[in-house]
């Protein structure tokens, strides 16, 4: 068995030995880090990072302009960076912080923005298991080492996979406030995105009533993420984007309302007790200016997608509010 | 875990490792306390279901040994029906009352049932027909009950086979586990040897094809004949590559471990006729279905029209057996209507083997649309539509990317695929494994590292599970 074990290892090593004679397949690197890379090279001073509440576009809209090409547009001698991706959260951010930090040496960036969307905190989005980025995660961390010789191995052996997994998130508690009423499968379900008026109460539910605790892993990461720019002396500025709260109050009452002031005061007071400042857009926008019931593809999804007014008005209110501004 | 994960290759070293260091005494429980571990990385609360179906097996089999008369048989019924009732709420209790309820609009009649909506456990499938079979035959006395839980436990647990097969049986595989190991290297390489094929099976090949299977399937309405003829003959091998690669993988894994089970595959789309397919193809299920069913029916001991009757219900079952969706049940009948066909009417030997060989390959590659599609309307749409479209000649729709690989991508499928079948073709002329053992060990060393760069850096990254793991 030892002499064995000898010949085993011997091919093992071989083998690994040859893979790093192997070009670096980086060309599967998640595009948004490419794009992060090639941003740093060309020297962005301002990073937008986003959800798709930044970028999301309507046919009725006039204009298809993204939040930071309207931040670029009020801005033209700075040099505006958009990183985003459906169903980004503050785990991802955090994980861009310490790769910004660490890359760029020469603090080219000056500052950063990140939204804050209030629904990354339900289960829908934080247990969801295809949007735990994983494999963006683990790739900023090794990204300038040894192993991203092994990246398409470590790919092909899913080494990116999330850790959780459906029944994972289809077992968790759906909360109203503090009570739970029921599983993730209770509302993730083929009938969830179907029109009615018990869906669209159940979504709501689902995505905006329950308690946000100030210990909450997606807030924790989203202080680190600030406080990692902060210290590195790139400028964090964080918005809490506008959610639709008329539907929200039509659908629920007063107490949607009560609940969601609630949550971003923990969100609100949990950043503040690490020198933190965040604008809180919440309740600034009314049910038109949001584009949820024409996104069409036969779901019905309220989210907190903008129309294009909704968009500029919150470019105003950053370029009101913030330093962005000055020079 | 799944077999082509990082986990799995941390783990199955480590539980080899000291599945040799330790006594034969304790070798048992180490290898049911890996195999729990294995199961618990997929949904850890599920191992209870196999906890509850071991408990009532065993104890069901150590009853019916003391048994006799009518009480053998009932306390046969009652295992049975235990193990039957779980595989019906986790598997079949949606498909039945969405069955009714169809059923009910028609008659005019009001069912509005649950849906439970449950994650099937993995694998369920599987171990519930081993776990019956052990039951059988210790009731036809084929096998003596085992006596020890924690090693009946292994049996129905055991790792390689536990999520996909093969099914095992009682008889081949409980002596091996009793019986002390001994570190053999020449049956831990023909292991390795084995797992390594499987594993470029699966993720060289099979989920290279599953990419265009998958995008020309999900919405085959978008799609002409050529497209969807090359998707239902890409998963044709998509499906073998899958499945054969699994098993390939589980039957190495058991061997490193000194264990044999049984053969699978054996070349299936070299079959001259169905019956000779269900012969070559998923083995441990088809003689599965063979013995505790088809038998039970009566088999061929009956007059002509039972006799059809009873090979028609195997096949009804063994598409049911797939899964809970009219598809499979459809795909299990027509190869019901295959099967008999071709042993009553179609004379064997009167065409050229390779005829026969296209033929049988044809008529299951229709079938396996019903397997792969995602409705019976969709199906139905594929099969009216192989042969429309053809007038512009091979138009796949690179351009648009709308098939789920470019162009070069796409001819290095078709290339594997023929390496495929070049492989497959020296393997039914000459043992391949044996082939490939009797060369001299610097060629055998870059073979083997050959093959493992390739299924390193060729492999498919898209996460894609292993077909029969839904079953």
């Amino acid at each position: 068995m030892p002499k064995f074990i000898i010949q085993l290892g011997l091919f093992v090593v071989l083998v690994l030995g040859l893979q790093m004679c192997i070009p670096s397949a980086n060309t599967d690197m998640p595009d948004e880090i490419k794009l992060l890379d090639e941003f740093l090279k060309r020297g962005a001073d301002v990073i937008y990072f986003g959800d798709s509440t930044i970028n999301w576009d309507v046919p009725s809209d006039k204009s298809d302009y993204n939040s930071p090409q309207l931040l670029q547009h009020f801005l033209p001698d700075r040099k505006v960076a958009r990183i985003s991706h459906s169903s980004y959260q503050s785990d991802i951010y955090e994980s861009y912080a310490k790769y910004i930090v660490q890359t760029d040496k020469a603090r080219q960036i000056k500052a950063v923005i990140i939204p804050v969307n209030m629904r990354m905190f339900s289960p829908q989005w934080d247990r969801q298991p295809g949007w735990q980025f994983e494999k963006e995660k683990i790739t900023l961390r090794i990204k300038d080492t040894l192993a991203m010789k092994f990246y398409k191995p470590l790919e092909v052996f899913k080494f990116f996979e999330p850790r959780l997994n459906r029944f994972d998130y289809e077992n968790t508690d759906v909360r109203d406030t503090d009570q739970v009423m029921g599983k993730v499968r209770d509302f993730d379900n083929p009938s969830y995105r179907n029109f009615s008026e018990e869906n669209l109460k159940n979504i709501i539910r689902f995505h905006y009533m329950g308690a946000v605790p100030p210990d909450h892993r997606r807030l924790k990461a989203l202080i680190n993420a600030a406080r990692i720019f902060q210290l590195a002396g790139i400028e964090p500025i964080l918005y809490i984007t506008p959610l639709d709260w008329e539907t929200m109050t039509k659908v629920l009452g007063k107490r949607a309302i009560q609940q969601l002031i609630s949550n971003t005061t923990v969100v609100t007071k949990a950043l503040a007790e690490n020198n933190l400042a965040v604008l809180d857009l919440s309740l600034s926008l009314h049910h038109s200016e949001f584009s949820w019931e024409e996104d069409g593809h036969g779901t019905y999804f309220p989210n907190e997608h903008l129309r294009i007014k909704g968009r500029i008005f919150v470019i105003a209110k950053l370029l009101k509010h913030t330093t962005l501004n000055e020079k | 875990m799944a077999f082509n994960s990082y986990q799995f290759l941390i783990f199955f070293p480590a539980v080899v490792l000291l599945y040799y260091a330790i006594s034969h005494r304790w070798r048992w429980a180490w290898l049911l306390l890996a195999s729990c571990f294995f199961y618990a990385a997929f949904i850890p609360v599920y191992l209870w279901i196999l906890f509850f179906l071991i408990t009532i097996d065993f104890f069901a089999a150590l009853l019916i040994e003391r048994a006799t008369g009518h009480w053998r048989k009932a306390l046969l019924g009652l295992s049975v029906l235990a193990t039957c009732t779980v595989l019906f709420v986790f598997k079949y209790y949606d498909f039945f009352n969405a069955s009714f309820v169809l059923l009910g609009q028609k008659l005019g009649l009001q069912y509005s049932p649950k849906v439970l909506s449950i994650i099937l456990p993995l694998g369920l499938s599987f171990h519930t027909f081993q776990s019956l079979g052990y039951v059988i035959d210790v009731y036809r006395g084929v096998v003596k009950p085992e006596r020890h839980l924690g090693r009946y436990a292994l049996y129905v647990m055991f790792f390689p086979q536990l999520v996909a097969g093969p099914i095992e049986r009682a008889k081949h595989l409980l002596p091996q586990l009793r019986k002390e190991q001994i570190f053999n290297s020449a049956f831990v390489v023909d292991g390795l040897r084995l797992m390594m094929w499987g594993m470029f099976k699966k993720v060289v090949i099979a989920d290279r094809l599953a990419l265009v299977v998958n995008s020309i399937y999900s919405d085959p309405t978008a799609f002409a004949g050529p497209s969807l003829v090359v998707a239902t003959v890409f998963f044709a091998f998509q499906i073998y590559c899958d499945f054969s690669g699994y098993s390939d993988i589980a039957v190495g894994s058991a061997r490193v471990l000194g264990i044999r089970l049984m053969q699978n595959f054996n070349c299936p789309y070299f079959a001259v006729s169905i019956a000779d397919f269900w012969h070559r193809w998923h083995i441990s299920l088809s003689t599965w279905f063979r013995d505790y069913v088809y038998i039970s029916l009566g088999g061929n001991r009956v007059g002509w029209w039972r006799w059809r009757i009873n090979i028609f219900i195997t096949f009804l079952l063994s598409g049911l057996w797939h899964g809970a969706h009219s598809t499979f049940v459809l795909w299990g009948a027509l190869h019901g209507v295959y099967y008999i066909f071709s042993k009553s009417i179609l004379k064997e030997n009167c065409w050229p083997r390779i005829f026969k060989i296209g033929c049988t390959f044809m008529l299951v590659g229709f079938a396996w649309i019903l397997f792969r599609a995602n409705s019976l309307s969709d199906a139905g749409y594929i099969m009216s539509h192989l042969w429309k479209g053809w007038g512009h000649g091979l138009r796949f729709g690179f351009e648009a990317g709308s098939i789920g690989l470019g162009l070069w991508e796409f001819f290095l499928a078709v290339g594997l695929i023929g390496f495929l079948i070049t492989v497959e073709y020296i393997h039914e002329k000459k043992n391949l494994n044996l082939l490939v053992s009797q060369q001299p060990v610097i060629l055998r060393w870059v073979i083997y590292a050959a093959c493992t760069l390739v299924i390193m850096n060729m492999g498919i990254a898209v996460p894609i599970p292993f077909l029969y793991f839904q079953f």
